[in-house]
């Protein structure tokens, strides 16, 4: 691994949370949260305050942006705000995952965490 | 429905919460928030109960208004993010707020403990200038906000009368024409006039001088200060038939009739006149004569008012009046002189020359210490900033060293903000500390000037401080705090902590950046204190001046006041009489060689007549002068040291009979009428008599207006001759014995003479002269002490950034040294670079100065603003402090042994 490390890192939770839920594909802020609760197992429960804070966020860092090409109008026929990560986006998640992944498993290592627990 | 309703009543609460955010913000998002929380509420409503639904709304909304004010007050900021929010009770918006203050104050508390030496030094740097700033303010506060305690002073106003064609600003008023405008004027609520003066107070046989204010009747009433027991004077009070009656001031009062009330109806024997009493003015009636120890009516003096032509023809008093509701000052202006033209043809022409005036009696008052009060006044902001300056290097230089906390603080999720803000709660309570030491020196100070400031000027002042005083005091610290504490703090929270962290436990040196920052401090330090230096130097230069002036008499002579009641000594032949007994018998005390009496001392006041010339040149375009006219005794020349430029004193028996035949004129009134000094057989005589006197000698000029003053013409008439009925005189007398040690002497002399005649203000000469210019030494000296302290700071600030610099060189050196630097050459870098920082301080200083003191020039006398000695006094006293501040460091840095310097790293 030769990646720059961005100067971001580490990520906020929060913001790690956001760029998870966006690794399948382009969400609107609803489905974020939705996608941050299922990922989460009902642990995380964002509100949309904090969620358009962290999208601001991470807009303005260039982790986030703008679907080009937005999905058809939703059920009730309004249009949507698609957020999609940018490539940069997908870099610092990756990076910070195996951050936190090498932290994992030298906790596991130093006999802190059960593996089993891991699952 | 019920559902329906709160989730209506949710979404609608939910909008509003949207205008908490930034407007961008709210722009760029708030239409995507409501809809996803539309959405939300959607799911909600299905999943759960009505009151599950409104539970979780409700914490979506108090999230809702914490996003929002985080979002406007801390930016999009850090997130706060929760898990489990079931087991998290939400926070509330503002309990991080205060969490973070507590726990900021808490940390900052800690540090300043831990170091207590640096913050003893700070928090001393800060409450000194601090303290002189609240100092200065409480007198410029009471001077110009807060002036006299009387109601609605700025209602008041001065009056005056005024000639120009005659070359004088103040005439003063005439008894007619007062008691003429008192009558017509319809501009002013009311109106009166009043004149200091002195009484003899016969209590038993001991004889005591009073300090009388004779004034009109509605005195009291102009100044707002009705009597605080007993009654007011009313017009019948101030008649020529009136029985006599006074009002004691409050601290005679007090300290003769030790606050009985009883004194009302009792009376008091002045100058041999039975005095009723009756009522007391409260404690705020102390102007404009603080020393005042009763008012009497003005017609109860022997100077007013039963004689109509003296009425008219003499000016001597001051004039005050309230302005009425509604009218402006040109009013008034317009008033008097309408109620003045009438007099013209009852009194005179004259009365076309002498006019009323009005100024705002404030103006009037206060006008001449503005000037001062302003250089004090920026002097301490002066100083105050070389002080924060001095902090700020202090902090700057320390936060390197803390670079390593900072930095670790950053790495485990301090944001830049909570940082900076730290750093400046830390400087907030420094500068707490700081201020409220520098309050109470501010306040002590004050205390002090006061007791040091001349009385006449200041002794209204109370000694107590107002709101205005501690909003003051929090303003200039909160301003240090800012001032001082933003640089480093902003400085600090650039640490990148990877740097700060792979630096290790290693002590980190600062980068070029911020040893720039510290130097520019240093040279603005150096710059303000020598501009400060500069200004205190040329009135320290002013003062020197006034004090080598030749003032054209001696100094180490001794004088005392005599002052006869006017009843017993109605005759003039009484009077000198009485003197010339006192005068021998001076004459004969062991070590007196020489007793001379004079109606006028130098430095005590005018008085002035006009004088015709005979055959002399008519004055060039009319401007026929006051001449100062004084009476002595023929050996008062030799008593005081007055020397003659031609011809002598008259004759000791010149006035006998009751018409002089001599008098002795100054240099300026020989030079003004007649271009020479060699005028002796010239006759003059004052305006409006007869006989021609006939000069027998031109006396040297004295100073007789004060050291910086110019002298007028003036003359001397045989004391036996005066041309007013003065009751007191000054005896100066020469001679070894010529102390205040002779004062027990002269005193049982007067005593076996008549007891009912007290001695008045025993002194040298010297003191009198001093006494003229006290203020003058007082403002220089406060700003002597300013500069003094300013300079200090900026050579210590100069010494620690050196030695800071050099500690953080020190591996530098040692590499430089390890490679055949030789000690001296370092030695000579450092002091380069010190001399850099400070001749670059000095040079911004020098020109700041050139123009600053501009400003100045009012208060300089016989110098210019740049005046050479000054300037260059200033560069060498900055120059060897420089030097002496660098010299430490610099030997420090060439005594570093390059193998420990090296080893350390």
């Amino acid at each position: 691994m030769s990646k720059e490390q961005p100067a971001a890192t580490p990520l906020r939770p929060i913001e790690f949370y956001v760029l998870l839920g966006l690794v399948q594909g382009e969400l609107h802020g609803y489905a974020i949260i939705q996608r941050t609760a299922e990922q989460s197992n009902g642990r995380v429960r964002l509100d949309p305050g904090t969620l358009y804070r962290a999208i601001a966020r991470l807009r303005q860092a260039g982790l986030l942006e703008e679907a080009e090409r937005k999905p058809a109008e939703d059920a009730a026929g309004r249009p949507r705000r698609y957020y999609a990560l940018t490539r940069e986006g997908r870099n610092v998640a990756e990076i910070e995952a195996r951050r936190l992944a090498d932290l994992t498993r030298d906790a596991v290592a130093a006999g802190l965490l059960d593996k089993a627990e891991l699952g | 429905m019920m559902r329906a309703l709160i989730f209506g009543a949710l979404r609608r609460a939910h909008a509003a919460t949207l205008w908490l955010y930034p407007r961008d913000f709210r722009r760029a998002y708030a239409q995507d928030m409501d809809e996803t929380f539309f959405d939300l509420c959607a799911t909600e409503t299905q999943l759960r109960s009505t009151h599950g639904l409104a539970a979780s709304g409700s914490w979506y909304l108090i999230r809702a208004v914490g996003n929002g004010l985080g979002a406007r007050f801390r930016g999009t900021g850090r997130s706060s993010f929760s898990i489990s929010p079931r087991f998290d009770p939400p926070s509330r918006p503002g309990e991080t707020l205060v969490t973070n203050l507590l726990q900021d104050l808490r940390f900052a508390f800690r540090t300043v403990t831990k170091n207590p030496g640096f913050s003893l030094i700070v928090v001393g740097l800060l409450a000194v200038g601090v303290g002189a700033n609240t100092a200065i303010y409480s007198i410029f506060n009471s001077i110009y906000l807060n002036p006299v305690p009387y109601a609605e002073p700025h209602r008041l106003v001065q009056i005056d009368e005024t000639a120009p064609e005659l070359n004088l600003v103040s005439v003063g008023i005439s008894p007619a024409d007062f008691l003429a405008w008192q009558d017509g004027q319809q501009s002013l609520e009311s109106i009166a006039v009043y004149d200091g003066s002195a009484m003899n107070l016969l209590a038993g046989d001991e004889a005591t001088r009073v300090s009388t204010m004779a004034v009109t009747w509605q005195m009291a009433a102009v100044l707002g200060t009705p009597p605080l027991i007993g009654r007011d004077f009313t017009a019948d009070d101030d008649t020529d038939e009136a029985q006599p009656v006074t009002l004691l001031t409050h601290s005679m009062w007090q300290e003769r009739f030790g606050g009985d009330r009883d004194v009302i109806g009792s009376t008091l024997r002045l100058d041999e006149l039975e005095f009723t009493v009756i009522g007391v003015l409260p404690p705020d009636a102390v102007m404009p004569y603080v020393e005042t120890d009763l008012w009497v009516p003005l017609h109860q003096t022997d100077r007013c008012c039963d004689d109509p032509n003296r009425n008219a023809s003499s000016f001597w008093l001051s004039g005050i009046g309230r302005i009425a509701d509604g009218v402006t000052l040109d009013q008034v202006r317009e008033d008097l002189k309408r109620v003045h033209a009438p007099l013209v043809e009852t009194l005179g022409d004259s009365r076309e020359t002498i006019t009323p005036v009005a100024f705002p009696y404030l103006e009037a008052t206060f006008g001449d210490t503005r000037p001062v009060a302003m250089l004090l006044f920026a002097a301490v902001g002066i100083l105050l900033l070389v002080a924060c300056a001095n902090v700020g290097g202090l902090l700057l230089a320390r936060a390197t060293d803390r670079q390593r906390e900072v930095g670790l603080r950053i790495a485990i999720g301090a944001g830049r903000g909570r940082i900076i803000r730290q750093l400046l709660t830390e400087s907030a309570l420094l500068a707490g500390i700081g201020g409220t030491v520098g309050m109470l020196l501010g306040y002590l100070g004050f205390r002090g000037l006061l007791r040091i400031l001349p009385e006449s000027d200041f002794g209204w002042v109370s000694a107590s401080v107002d709101w205005r005083f501690a909003v003051f005091s929090v303003a200039v610290s909160a301003l240090a705090a800012l001032l001082f504490g933003l640089a480093p703090a902003f400085s600090a929270s650039r640490v990148s902590p990877q740097q700060a962290l792979r630096d290790g436990g290693q002590r980190t040196s600062a980068g070029p950046g911020k040893r720039r920052t510290l130097k520019s401090l240093v040279v603005a330090e150096i710059a303000l204190a020598a501009v400060l230096l500069v200004g205190s130097g040329l009135l320290l230069r002013a003062l020197q001046h006034l004090n080598d002036v030749e003032p054209g008499f001696a100094t180490d002579r001794y004088t005392v006041g005599l002052a006869l009641p006017a009843l017993g000594y109605e005759d003039r032949d009484a009077r000198t009489d009485f003197y010339d007994a006192v005068k021998t018998r001076i004459e004969s005390l062991p070590g007196v060689e020489s007793v001379g009496l004079t109606t006028r001392l130098p430095m005590e006041g005018h008085n002035g007549n006009f004088f015709d010339v005979d055959g002399g040149e008519p004055p060039e375009d009319n401007a026929n002068p006051v001449i100062l006219t004084r009476t002595a005794t023929p050996d008062y020349f030799e008593a005081i040291g007055i020397q003659f430029l031609a011809g002598s004193a008259f004759d000791a028996n010149d006035g006998r009979d009751g018409v002089a035949q001599t008098i002795v004129v100054n240099e300026a009134f020989a030079q003004h009428f007649w271009n020479r000094t060699d005028v002796v057989g010239e006759r003059v005589r004052p305006s409006g008599t007869e006989d021609w006197l006939t000069i027998v000698g031109v006396n040297r000029d004295t100073k007789h207006y004060g050291l910086d003053e110019p002298m007028r013409p003036g003359v001397f008439l045989p004391y036996r001759d005066h041309l007013q009925a003065l009751p007191s005189i000054a005896i100066a007398v020469a001679g070894p014995g010529a102390t205040v040690e002779i004062t027990p002497a002269i005193r049982e002399i007067v005593r076996e003479l008549d007891s009912g005649v007290p001695l008045v203000r025993p002194r040298i000469i010297a003191d009198l002269v001093q006494s003229s210019f006290y203020e003058r030494r007082v403002f220089t000296a406060l700003l002597g002490i300013f500069a003094t302290v300013a300079v200090l700071l900026a050579v210590t600030g100069l010494y620690s950034t050196l030695s800071y610099t050099v500690g953080q060189r020190r591996h530098e050196i040692g590499v430089r040294m390890a490679l055949g630097a030789r000690s001296a050459e370092v030695q000579r870098a450092i002091l380069r670079d010190g001399a850099a920082v400070a001749g670059l301080g000095l040079v911004i200083g020098l020109v700041l100065s050139a123009f600053a003191t501009q400003a100045m020039s009012s208060v300089l006398f016989g110098i210019q603003p740049l005046d050479a000695v000054t300037y260059a006094s200033v560069v060498a006293v900055l120059a060897t402090a420089a030097v002496l501040a660098n010299w430490l460091p610099a030997r420090r840095a060439s005594r570093t042994d390059p193998t420990s310097a090296l080893r350390a790293e």
